[in-house]
């Protein structure tokens, strides 16, 4: 299966590079200029992920994360300058589910989709429980979907992947550097700002279902889910 | 000995030129006064004792009786004593006035036939005295003797109100050298304060500008000191991003094309396989020095924002040790929480890794100690060591090996890695290793201890 990608980014040079290093690697790549165009594509094409510069002319970068994950459940992964921690913070804060530093090595941005992609999608994954539930909420892995009580639970693909990763390890709790692993397919030194952001959103839609003390934090060790 | 501040100094000067002032003051206002009064006291007994000598006098041309003519005079001299001399005696009149007492000086003036004037002490108590010869020639004299007592009095009052008053002259000498000081020093003060919080880092604090006009300039110009320098550094910190921002651009398309490149060398003649080596290697190292340069910007700018967190020290050291293809046998790190950024610690890692592998042929052990607060972790090889001259100057920016220009870098690794490990409250020193080479002693806070 071929994942295709938006890649939205202004530097019409950089675009073309990445994408000749994208296709090498197996990927489709929709290309996208600006900001208004990446909203555009959202709405004619099939997507799977989504890679967005915050620097761009027009509609700036965090805009556009925060209008497409209003309206998708797929990855977006940000670019930003190395080190810019701030941009960080208000990319995930959009909605942004990874970031990445420019200036993206083809090879280390191959890597870091696929575990992405292989995560959001991870049917191929073998995973013997493929029902599971904790209290009432219920995983249902073949079907990507998660439910409060028989009523279905709105989820990213990444919240999907974390409120599952911490339901099937119940009671157990799982620390910041096990959920990365799990989800962001990142070895011990991942972003831990990344998992507490899900955590936050992944909270917020289960009180809008009444649980309001069902995923707790754990003090210096991490999160678990309880009934 | 002591430092005194310039306030104290002041107060005290301020004091001691009161203090001086006022004694010369006093003093001579008593000399003058004393003089004047006793000159004053003199001439009215002067007056008064001849009075009374002409009423002896008179008296003496009527009577024989000593005695008569003595009270006759005295008579006239009211709270006076006086005596009289005939024929080689004398005559008292009044208490405790012995001829003795007389001073001789007086007794031989009146002896050859002139009136005489004379202050002395009579029975413990300053008079003056004052003779007249009754006859001329011969051995009758009047003598008056006025006590000085009421006048001495009046002294002693005088010199007790001027020393009053010399005590608070000096205090007020003080009290206005402690008033100017604070007067000038205050608006000293506030710069000086203002000066430690920028110092501190705070380049939004000014000093209050004080209305004397000569004090307002400093602070003005101090002022407008700290806008330029905060000017020049947010144009600092400006130039960094924008030039950050047009080289990575670039910089994005030279390394995802040396990528395309490389991902088709087996297709490429020999020459060109060698070109695109060359190019991805010297792309990388391009990053990396850009990156460097950019890290010590946004220190030099004061932008840096660590992101703390509490990780295993061991499974911190073992994953970047597999990262970099480090042995694991060599790393003898234990279980504990320690604070770091992580993506800052892995830099100070690479950083002390790859200087191992070029300057000493690797690292040969990652050990460590820990104490109640910090734990070091020692990054030991086996190279020519660093020399104790070089241990500190090899931290500061641009300090390379001397006989290793040729090894590429920025020479700026060793001083990013002292401002990754100042901001997360820890520090960085070489010493000698026990493989005979450089030991690099990271120093880390520990956090609260996972169980």
């Amino acid at each position: 299966m071929n994942f295709r990608v938006l890649f939205v980014e202004d530097d019409s040079k950089i675009r073309q590079v990445i994408s000749a290093s994208l296709s090498d690697e197996g990927f489709e790549v929709v290309e996208a200029p600006t900001g208004e165009f990446a909203i555009a594509e959202v709405d004619l094409t099939a997507l799977d992920l989504a890679i967005i510069d915050l620097r761009l002319p027009g509609i700036n970068g965090i805009d556009v994360v925060r209008n497409l994950r209003q309206r998708t459940t797929m990855p977006l992964v940000i670019l930003t300058a190395h080190g810019e921690s701030s941009d960080v913070v208000t990319g995930l804060e959009a909605g942004a589910d990874d970031f990445l530093y420019k200036p993206i090595a083809a090879k280390e941005l191959v890597a870091r989709l696929r575990a992405i992609l292989r995560r959001a999608t991870d049917s191929s994954t073998p995973d013997p429980a493929v029902a599971v539930s904790v209290g009432s909420v219920s995983i249902d892995a073949s079907l990507h979907e998660a439910t409060v009580a028989g009523a279905r639970l709105h989820l990213t693909r990444t919240e999907f992947g974390v409120l599952r990763a911490l339901v099937q390890a119940s009671p157990a709790t799982l620390s910041r550097q096990e959920l990365l692993e799990a989800v962001w397919g990142y070895d011990y030194l991942g972003d831990s700002r990344l998992v507490d952001m899900q955590i936050y959103r992944i909270r917020q839609k289960l009180e809008a279902h009444g649980l309001k003390e069902s995923l707790l934090t754990v003090r210096g060790v991490g999160f678990k889910i309880v009934p | 000995m002591p430092t005194f501040t310039l306030r104290t100094k002041t107060v005290f000067l301020g004091a001691a030129i009161a203090s001086l002032l006022s004694l010369l003051a006093s003093v001579s206002t008593f000399l003058l006064a004393r003089e004047y009064m006793l000159r004053q006291r003199d001439d009215v007994a002067v007056t008064q004792v001849r009075a009374a000598a002409r009423i002896a006098s008179s008296t003496l041309l009527r009577s024989d009786d000593p005695l008569t003519v003595l009270l006759a005079g005295a008579q006239v001299l009211p709270g006076a004593r006086a005596a009289l001399h005939q024929g080689g005696t004398w005559l008292v009149s009044g208490v405790g006035l012995a001829p003795e007492d007389l001073p001789a000086d007086l007794v031989r003036n009146l002896e050859t036939g002139s009136a005489a004037r004379q202050r002395a002490k009579v029975q413990f108590e300053t008079a003056i005295i004052v003779g007249f010869p009754l006859q001329t020639p011969g051995d009758t004299w009047f003598v008056g003797v006025v006590s000085l007592k009421e006048l001495e009095r009046t002294l002693l009052t005088l010199r007790g109100a001027l020393a009053i008053g010399a005590i608070l002259a000096i205090v007020g000498g003080g009290g206005v050298g402690w008033w100017l000081s604070r007067r000038v020093m205050e608006p000293l003060h506030d710069i000086s304060s203002t000066a430690e919080q920028i110092s501190g880092g705070d380049l939004t604090k000014r000093a209050k500008e004080p209305r004397e006009p000569d004090l307002a300039r400093i602070a003005q110009t101090f002022n407008e000191m700290t806008d330029s320098l905060r000017a020049r550094i947010d144009r600092e910190a400006r130039f960094g991003a924008v030039v950050s921002h047009e080289l990575r651009s670039p910089l994005t398309v030279i390394k995802g094309a040396a990528d395309l490149i490389a991902a088709r060398r087996e297709d490429l003649p020999p020459r060109a396989q060698l070109g695109s080596d060359l190019l991805s290697e010297r792309v990388i190292m391009f990053e990396k020095i850009l990156n460097d340069l950019i890290e010590i910007n946004r220190y030099q700018s004061g932008t840096v924002e660590p992101l703390l967190e509490e990780l295993s020290a061991r499974s911190l050291v073992e994953t970047l040790s597999h990262r970099s293809g480090i042995d694991p046998r060599i790393i003898e790190v234990p279980e504990m929480a320690v604070v770091v950024d992580v993506r800052r610690f892995q830099q100070v890692f690479e950083n002390l890794n790859s200087n191992a592998k070029l300057y000493a042929g690797g690292l040969v052990a990652i050990r460590s100690k820990v104490t109640s607060s910090h734990i070091e972790l020692y990054f030991d090889d086996a190279g020519v060591g660093v020399a104790v001259a070089d241990s500190s100057r090899i931290f500061e920016p641009f300090v390379r090996g001397v006989q290793h220009s040729a090894v590429p870098g920025s020479g700026l690794g060793l001083s990013i890695t002292v401002e990754h490990l100042r901001v997360m409250g820890g520090n960085v020193q070489v010493t000698k290793s026990p493989d005979g080479g450089a030991r690099f002693v990271v120093v880390l806070r520990r956090g609260e201890d996972f169980s």
